[in-house]
């Protein structure tokens, strides 16, 4: 099996394969250690609550071997510019969730339509109207159409 | 058994006001089942509440109440196939092919097939239950701890036939939902496993935000990688029939599924989730070439069939022993208890007004959903027409308030976040999410059972090879990974034999 031949689109991508098995072997390890520090006083089964992790971190590491020696086909790792918007797109969504508390659902939902339709080829402006539009829709669907509790905000609302 | 309970409830079922309300619920349930996260739990929990303040009489509200879990139960396929965010757990493997046959330009057929195996499904559902309810009822109960162990390694043995060109991702995915399956309180023991001191995590993680998370974030994440590309095309309608071939390819795998749904259905703590599962991971094994998860209707008419036919099924325990088969007919049963009665054998006898015309709005809820559901497919499926700059913003915030709503907590929003970027990272390496969704399906109920199995027994193993029925399951699961294997090198030394 070559490491670097083309098909379909897709890549034989060794290394990429052979990353993901070694941080999936990390993951086996790590997931074993915290299995043993599970605390309890005492468990009314004779497996108790540390057999079945075990068994699933020994299994992971298994097929974690298996995996680094055979890693098969993967897509290439996406360039920086599509990484600069998948890590813009879910660091802006996250933060505005984060502060959806404090900012409340309206702004929350205006900044998160708002862009996103930007990334997915929006004008600034048709952007902005999408986000105005989108979260007003939905804010009234689910608040009054539905009776689901939306944060309005600390910010605007304080107390 | 006599029918006469039926009679009856038919009576009551064909009443106008009866009927309105089977109207209403059917419409209600499909526009609250195609929401992401409130599906037919929270649209009967929003309704329920009003039915009983409305002071509807006892059947009343029980109609309306099922032909909302009905109506959702279709709705939850809107979505799971048009944009790839299954409405709720059952419509997860209705995704798997749905949505690529969506991609296809193939939409409207789709749906117009998952609302004609739904109706199979449900119809045969309702007269399994009609007719072998009691019977079911008294079959569900000898399924101890060790039974379920033995059908849950039934479950994962069907799923053996999803592995593909690389078995070890497959297996690698089912890990990773078996594990996740461990967050959270071990209510055996009272230990919390993996938490690391939050809070939020000490329930475990919450199906939905791993459905929503996998699903429908992974796929925006993927969309933006196509804008990127310029690959990001308009999905055509595509007329809004299913072809005649497709029909008569679907029938089978849509009355096994519609049989074995049922049955799941009628084990409790099983349900639509479940009987999915196994009904496309069986049709997988028995009749895929290579287009299975890539569009192919009958992937499509497999689970939608079985979970529709297991939603019927978990009336059966419900109304026979007063123990609900899904989380929807505990809330059902929840809602019997409202108005002082409990379910229970007699039921049938003391207050057939009441199971009868359950069973007879269940016929002709179907119906109804069926005429309802056909001519409004053209209009679901303008919602692809709508452009990525409104659809895609739309698709995100639905996910994010699925799972607000559903939990009240921005904690799980930004799980739901991880899980989603997770999920991404696992498709650009070629892993398939379905044995993740499998494996965190399958593996509380495994879990549990096993650790309550053996402890009855007092930590001895062959408890899980004593009964009739775990043996049968047994020897299913080692024939359904074998079988298949067996044939294949029996093809191929015939195939040698016959070349020299």
């Amino acid at each position: 099996m070559s490491d670097s031949s083309h098909e379909d689109g897709h890549r034989q991508d060794g290394l990429s394969g052979r990353v993901s098995a070694a941080v999936l072997l990390v993951f086996a390890a790590v997931l074993a250690i915290a299995t043993g520090q599970i605390e309890y006083a005492f468990s009314s089964d004779p497996l108790g609550p540390q057999a079945f992790p075990y068994i699933l971190s020994a299994s992971l590491a298994v097929c974690g071997t298996w995996y680094f020696l055979r890693p098969g086909s993967a897509d290439p790792w996406p360039g920086s510019e599509l990484l600069r918007s998948a890590v813009g797109l879910i660091a802006v969504t996250a933060i505005a969730i984060g502060l959806m508390d404090y900012i409340g659902f309206l702004a929350t939902a205006f900044i998160v339509c708002g862009w996103a339709a930007y990334l997915f080829g929006a004008s600034a402006m048709s952007a902005i109207a999408i986000g105005a539009a989108q979260s007003a829709f939905w804010f009234l669907l689910f608040k009054y159409g539905l009776g689901t509790y939306l944060p309005a905000g600390s910010l605007l609302f304080p107390g | 058994m006599s029918l006469d309970y039926l009679w009856t409830g038919f009576a009551v079922a064909l009443t106008p006001s009866n009927l309105l309300l089977s109207l209403l619920g059917c419409f209600l349930g499909t526009l609250i089942g195609a929401l992401p996260a409130i599906g037919p739990i929270n649209g009967i929990a929003l309704i329920l509440p009003i039915a009983y303040t409305m002071k509807l009489p006892p059947e009343s509200c029980m109609i309306l109440l099922a032909a909302i879990y009905y109506g959702a139960e279709y709705g939850g396929r809107i979505t799971s196939i048009l944009i790839n965010v299954p409405g709720d757990a059952g419509a997860v493997m209705t995704a798997l092919d749905g949505y690529p046959l969506a991609k296809q330009g193939r939409g409207a057929e789709a749906l117009t097939m998952s609302a004609l195996t739904s109706f199979v499904g449900g119809m045969l559902a309702v007269v399994g239950l009609t007719f072998f309810a009691p019977l079911l009822g008294s079959f569900a109960v000898r399924f101890g701890p060790a039974e379920y162990v033995a059908l849950m390694m039934f479950a994962f043995a069907t799923l053996a036939s999803m592995v593909g060109a690389e078995p070890v991702k497959t297996l690698i995915g089912c890990l990773i939902g078996l594990l996740l399956t461990t967050i959270g309180l071990d209510p055996t023991s009272g230990a919390y496993r993996f938490t690391f001191d939050q809070p939020e995590l000490h329930d475990g993680i919450e199906f939905i935000i791993i459905v929503i998370g996998l699903f429908s974030i992974s796929e925006i994440l993927l969309m933006l990688e196509h804008q990127f590309k310029g690959t990001l095309k308009p999905i055509p309608i595509g007329k809004g029939f299913p072809s005649w071939s497709d029909i008569k390819a679907c029938w089978w795998p849509t009355i096994r599924s519609s049989v074995s749904g049922f049955i799941i259905g009628v084990l409790p703590g099983t349900g639509a989730s479940v009987a999915s599962a196994v009904a496309y991971t069986t049709e997988k094994r028995l009749l895929d070439k290579g287009t299975f998860g890539k569009g192919d209707m009958r992937g499509l008419a497999a689970p939608e069939a079985a979970n529709n036919a297991a939603a019927g099924g978990a009336f059966v325990p419900m109304l026979t022993l007063g123990v609900p088969g899904s989380g929807t007919t505990a809330v059902m049963l929840g809602a019997l208890m409202l108005y002082n009665i409990t379910p229970g054998p007699q039921l049938f006898t003391e207050r057939p007004e009441l199971a009868g015309g359950l069973i007879a709005s269940m016929y002709i809820g179907n119906i109804m959903l069926l005429i309802l559901n056909i001519p409004m497919v053209r209009i679901f499926v303008k919602m692809l027409q709508v452009p990525n700059t409104w659809l895609i913003p739309a698709i995100l915030l639905l996910s994010i308030l699925g799972v607000y709503t559903a939990y009240s907590s921005v904690m799980s929003v930004l799980l739901m976040l991880a899980i989603g970027v997770g999920g991404w990272a696992l498709r650009k390496q070629g892993f398939d999410m379905a044995p993740i969704i499998l494996g965190f399906v399958l593996g509380k109920v495994l879990e549990t059972n096993l650790r309550n199995a053996l402890a009855l027994s007092g930590g001895d193993i062959s408890i899980l090879f004593q009964s009739t029925i775990s043996n049968s399951l047994w020897v299913m699961a080692v024939l359904i990974v074998l079988l298949p294997w067996w044939l294949a090198r029996r093809t191929k030394a015939r195939a040698s034999a016959e070349g020299a």
